[in-house]
């Protein structure tokens, strides 16, 4: 092995290794919100690491199409991150920001109403 | 919004000659970064397929042009100079907060306290807002959710991403990439 299949090895494996952490974070995080900043890890140092990796066993003209990849991939995972999270607000998706139990994904508060309360709400 | 300042006729001609000429340089960068590309992406030299580049360039900034796409929005070549400082202060930015997101993913306590702010956006173009919420919506960890009145409403994971984006270093730096753009004279 080369030196620079050596580097390409270590590049791809960090982002191989950070889309890894990207998908468990979204299933380990507990709302929407939170599970956006979960796929940006993947979005970013994930797609990073594998392109950069590469990038150093590629052909010169590849390098340029791979770094067009990189800079179109960071320019529009920002946008649709954006999309998502602020179709999700005016949408009136609420935002927790008190402690979340994040086994369970409720809130760590008990609720204002029981559910009692809230059934004898509605048939009223 | 605009200039209320009335420049008098003669910076009006001034400035009218200014912009086309700025237009001009709008025009011929499109060209050629559109015929760079085409050459990357063929790899052909045959004179039938540089004709047909050819075409396709010239047709895409006449087009363009004529659909006024080509402004300091379109092809803000004035910050691309600046653009060599701020992409490598970007990737760091990012890389750290993908350190720092990763680590809480992996903490089996997840310490994670997820709440909204509001960060200022003291950039004076819609350009430079834009980016700077890009910039906090790149970087793990917050999410620009929106943006009116100078203010992008933030969604952050942690407080380390708040004090992030609060401190106002990202603020500083997005002004300091606009700052290279002329004078707005948008409504």
């Amino acid at each position: 092995m080369s030196v620079l299949e050596i580097i390409s090895a270590i590049f791809l494996l960090g982002g191989a290794i950070f889309c890894v952490i990207g998908g468990i974070g979204v299933v380990r995080l507990p709302d929407f919100y939170t599970r956006c900043h979960g796929a940006g890890v993947t979005d970013t140092a994930g797609a990073a690491g594998i392109l950069v990796g590469l990038m150093f066993i590629a052909q010169p003209l590849v390098i340029v199409k791979l770094v067009t990849i990189l800079v179109f991939l960071w320019l529009t995972s920002a946008a649709s991150s954006h999309a998502l999270g602020k179709a999700a607000f005016a949408s009136g998706l609420r935002v927790d920001d008190e402690p979340i139990d994040w086994t369970t994904g409720l809130s760590a508060h008990p609720p204002a109403m029981s559910d009692e309360e809230l059934a004898a709400e509605e048939s009223e | 919004m605009g200039s209320i300042r009335d420049p008098g006729f003669g910076a009006g001609i001034f400035r009218h000659s200014a912009m086309f000429a700025a237009g001009m340089v709008r025009s011929l960068i499109t060209t050629i970064v559109l015929a760079l590309v085409w050459i990357a992406w063929s790899w052909h030299f045959e004179p039938l397929v540089v004709g047909f580049g050819v075409v396709a360039v010239v047709l895409t900034v006449a087009l363009s042009k004529r659909m006024n796409i080509l402004d300091e929005e379109g092809e803000p070549f004035e910050i691309n100079i600046r653009l060599i400082r701020y992409i490598p202060w970007l990737v760091i930015e990012v890389l750290k907060a993908n350190f720092q997101v990763a680590k809480l993913i992996l903490d089996p306590e997840m310490p994670i306290s997820p709440r909204l702010l509001k960060v200022r956006a003291n950039q004076r173009t819609t350009l430079g807002q834009v980016i700077h919420a890009n910039t906090i919506t790149l970087t793990p960890g917050t999410i620009s959710l929106d943006l009116r009145d100078n203010t992008i409403l933030v969604h952050a994971l942690s407080a380390e991403a708040q004090h992030q984006d609060e401190s106002g270093r990202v603020d500083e730096m997005i002004s300091w990439l606009e700052s290279g753009l002329p004078e707005g004279h948008e409504e």
